[in-house]
């Protein structure tokens, strides 16, 4: 399965919030792996001088990702495919 | 008819209703689309009624509907097909010979590589068409080759309803006989054949026998020379049950066909299922009388035009037009847009206003009225709609003030802010007082986007800020909501608030997300893009219309993805990353390509051009430019062209190509300057004046000639003396006739001897587009952008000898 990463723009969100979509995010992917569907979220990095979001998932295809954060009801501007480098261990 | 079609511009095939002119034309235009560049297209002017609509049906079927420019009517048909190397075939035309023989004339005139093949009962009479007349078949049993070809017809039909049906012996003489009793008339012959499951040749015989005694006591006024149709259709029809007959009939109101719920919603009797209707409507496709269109999207059944025609008649004869029209009026107003037939809502539209119907003919405008905004046929629309809302004048309710509305949209997008002003405004005024919340907030933000358009920004935002307070009470997650955000950002960014502009949007984003409203969304991430770029940040620019490819590629908006392409490009190009700039660019002239948007595609080629000149391929953008040159004065685009002129002198300047800076910059400027763009005018005026300092040209004195630049014949008449100067040359090698590949010279003798590019592509076995790819090397190599000088070049230097 391929990496995507989810771009977001969020003026103004604050903690809780973020920390809410983030639930959504991960709630929604566990649900979709119940219906049997390839998605697992991997995870997120936020950067406040920017409100910029950037979410990882692990995916069969954009348009999973696209669906899952649509019926998350989370903001996002782009799907892309990326390459997740965190090294072993 | 190949050859026909090869040796003329218009060819007509004539004959009698059911003499197959259609299946022809198709089999035709199937076997040489790929001989034409832009392929075949077929219109089906069945169920055109009005001159107007030749040129609309012909506009909507040539250009997908994405991919249509804002045009109406005729003269931006020619317009937009001038630059096309494409075969239209019109179908069914003898209804209206006087209206299409005037497009046609136009168009075959205007166009010069279109070619049209007509079918009609009667000849066009254009001058150079070519007529092929189609005759009934051979109707006797056999030839020297084997059974006729009446003969091999029925025997095709019968076998593929009734396998193992063959033509033997004992049955080829009635066999012989029902073809001689059809006339030889395709059509006939098929409806006979389809009956041999439940009759036997000799019964078939029997009941065509009695036709004709029947047919003149029941129908007196059929001519004589559709006597054999009608009588072949009336026997057909007199075999159908019941209420295959009322289906049948009641299918005719369909001109352009139509799939299961609406046949079970309009033809099929009250309380039928989409199964029923099924039944029904196969065993009318196993007779011959209706044909099913199959598509991943759903089947569509439709019939033949001869059939539809005498089916329409005895509609009207069994006093049931009325109803059944009704009925279609009710099902369009509830079904919108989706499986609808762009020609079915005209033609219903105009049978509720004859009738009298206006609340019908508001409920039908009301709800198909996006069809004419998706498919930018403005002008058809508004004037449907302004006809409904005439007769509806006296009614100030919220149907009216709907299909105000709609009639705003339209205005809107045609361009004409007065009467979109004017109607938004009367459909405000009736809404609130009829406590329409939804609609209102439409309205309010009509009157926005008209004020954002006119420049008054604080008017904008305050209708906006109205839209959205309205939006809200109708629910929080109101799609107006989301509209009326979307220009309210659009207002504030006027102001040069571009975070308070960018939280509207990306509000707008997340609802339209939500509702699943991809289009909009991808149009509101387009501005998002827009937003950051112009804040100097290209890096954000491209994650927005990243994003909004995404969608356009996912709702297959082709129109919108080579803009965002575009955008992309542009993003790129101030990234300083050339390498994916071409890349964007070259995938959004395959966009604009594929929806045949010639103008579009000159944009980018002017694109590309800009981008070869900076990563420094200075032969590549002149044979890029010159190319959207081109392009741009074959689609009459004079603005661009001139920007696009402006740019190939630069280049040429740059190369120190004097001659060729020189002239251009003349034409650009003569182009500004018949476009009254006296700032522009003013700036290549001091160009040239600068150009001609540096070069040391003589005989030339600007101030002296043009003034200051506003006295626009006084730039005129500069320019002309401008012409007449001598641009003194770097001294180089004179570019020599050796300098050419021998296949180039070859192609640049044939354009001395005034051959146009098919002329060459004939003459030496090659494809145009490498006759194209040869003038264009030549070109750049001898540094000449007419074809014209070309030609002169060629007899100068003895290659066209």
């Amino acid at each position: 399965m391929a990496v995507y990463m989810v771009d977001r723009d969020l003026p103004g969100i604050s903690m809780e919030q973020l920390a809410d979509a983030q639930r959504r995010a991960i709630d929604w992917s566990q649900r979709y792996q119940r219906e049997g569907r390839d998605i697992r979220y991997i995870r997120s990095t936020f950067v406040p001088g920017e409100a910029h979001c950037m979410c990882l998932f692990e995916a069969s295809g954009p348009e999973v990702v696209s669906e899952l954060n649509d019926d998350a009801e989370i903001p996002y501007t782009r799907v892309t495919e990326a390459l997740d480098l965190t090294p072993a261990g | 008819m190949r050859d026909a079609l090869a040796r003329h511009r218009l060819v007509t095939i004539t004959g009698l209703g059911g003499s197959g002119k259609t299946r022809l034309a198709l089999e035709v235009a199937a076997s040489v689309a790929a001989h034409h560049r832009d392929g075949a297209c077929v219109v089906e002017l069945a169920s055109v009624t009005t001159a107007d609509g030749v040129a609309d049906a012909i506009h909507r079927a040539v250009l997908p509907p994405s991919g249509r420019p804002g045009v109406d009517g005729l003269h931006a048909l020619t317009g937009a097909l001038r630059p096309l190397q494409l075969l239209l075939v019109l179908d069914n035309c003898e209804h209206l010979t006087a209206d299409v023989s005037r497009t046609v004339e136009a168009l075959v005139g205007a166009c010069p590589q279109l070619r049209v093949l007509a079918t009609s009962r009667e000849p066009l009479h254009v001058a150079g068409e070519h007529l092929v007349r189609l005759d009934p078949l051979d109707v006797d049993p056999c030839t020297v080759t084997g059974p006729s070809d009446a003969v091999r017809l029925f025997l095709d039909r019968a076998a593929a309803l009734c396998p193992g049906f063959a033509v033997d012996r004992d049955n080829v003489a009635d066999v012989a006989r029902i073809c001689r009793l059809v006339d030889g008339l395709p059509l006939g012959i098929e409806l006979a054949a389809a009956r041999v499951s439940h009759l036997s040749v000799r019964e078939i015989v029997q009941h065509l026998e009695e036709q004709p005694a029947r047919l003149r006591a029941r129908r007196p006024g059929v001519a004589a020379r559709h006597q054999t149709l009608a009588t072949t259709l009336d026997w057909s029809f007199a075999l159908l049950s019941p209420v295959e007959q009322d289906v049948l009939r009641r299918l005719a109101v369909f001109a352009g066909g139509a799939g299961l719920a609406a046949i079970a919603a309009v033809c099929a009797p009250p309380g039928s299922t989409e199964d029923d209707v099924l039944d029904v409507v196969s065993r009318l496709v196993d007779k011959s009388l209706v044909i099913a269109d199959r598509s991943a999207t759903g089947s569509r059944y439709r019939m033949l035009d001869s059939v539809r025609r005498d089916a329409l008649d005895r509609l009207h004869a069994v006093g049931e037009e009325d109803e059944v029209r009704r009925r279609q009026a009710t099902w369009l107003a509830t079904a919108g847009v989706a499986d609808v037939d762009a020609a079915d809502v005209l033609t219903s539209l105009a049978w509720a206003l004859d009738a009298g119907e206006v609340d019908v003919a508001l409920a039908v405008a009301a709800a198909t009225w996006k069809e004419w905004e998706v498919s930018g046929r403005h002008a058809e629309g508004r004037r449907i709609l302004e006809q409904v809302l005439e007769r509806a004048e006296a009614s100030p309710t919220p149907e009216r003030a709907a299909v105000l509305v709609a009639a705003a949209n339209l205005a809107l997008a045609a361009g004409d802010l007065v009467a979109a002003r004017r109607r938004y405004g009367e459909a405000v005024d009736t809404l609130a007082a009829a406590d329409r919340p939804a609609e209102l907030a439409a309205a309010q933000n009509g009157v926005a986007i008209v004020a954002l358009f006119e420049g008054d920004t604080t008017a904008a935002v305050r209708s906006a800020t109205r839209s959205l307070q309205t939006s809200r009470s109708v629910g929080p997650d109101h799609a107006g909501v989301a509209f009326a955000r979307v220009t309210l950002g659009m207002a504030v960014a006027r102001t040069g608030e571009h975070q308070a502009a960018e939280h509207h949007l990306l509000e707008a984003l997340a609802r339209f997300r939500r509702l699943g409203l991809k289009r909009e969304a991808a149009s509101v991430l387009d501005n998002l893009g827009n937003l950051a770029a112009d804040a100097g940040d290209p890096h954000r620019a491209t994650r927005f219309y990243e994003g909004a490819l995404q969608l356009q590629r996912d709702v297959g908006d082709h129109r919108g993805a080579a803009l965002s392409l575009n955008n992309l490009c542009l993003a790129a190009q101030q990234l300083g990353n050339l390498d994916r700039a071409w890349e964007h660019a070259e995938a959004a002239r395959a966009a604009f390509a594929s929806i045949h948007d010639r103008l579009g595609e000159a944009a980018t080629v002017n694109n590309l051009a800009n981008l070869a000149a900076e990563r420094g391929q200075p032969a590549q953008a002149l044979e890029l430019y010159l190319t959207s040159v081109a392009a741009f004065r074959e689609a009459g685009d004079v603005r661009r062209l001139a920007t696009s002129l402006h740019n190939l002198a630069d280049l040429a300047e740059a190369v120190d190509e004097r001659q060729l800076a020189w002239d251009r910059s003349i034409d650009a400027v003569s182009l500004w300057n018949q476009l009254g763009e006296d700032e522009e005018t003013r700036r290549g005026l001091g160009r040239l004046q600068a150009l001609a300092g540096a070069w040391g040209v003589t005989g030339w004195e600007l101030p002296a000639l043009a003034g200051d630049g506003s006295d626009r014949e006084a730039v005129s008449h500069a320019l002309e003396r401008a012409r007449w100067v001598s641009v003194p040359v770097t001294p180089r090698p004179p570019v020599q006739r050796g300098e050419l590949t021998p296949r180039e010279a070859q192609v640049v003798g044939l354009v001395g001897r005034g051959l146009s590019n098919a002329g060459i592509a004939g003459e030496l076995f090659i494809s145009e587009r490498t006759v194209e790819s040869h003038i264009a090397n030549a070109r750049v190599k001898l540094a000449i952008d007419r074809r014209t000088v070309l030609a002169r070049w060629a007899i100068e230097h003895g290659l066209s000898g």
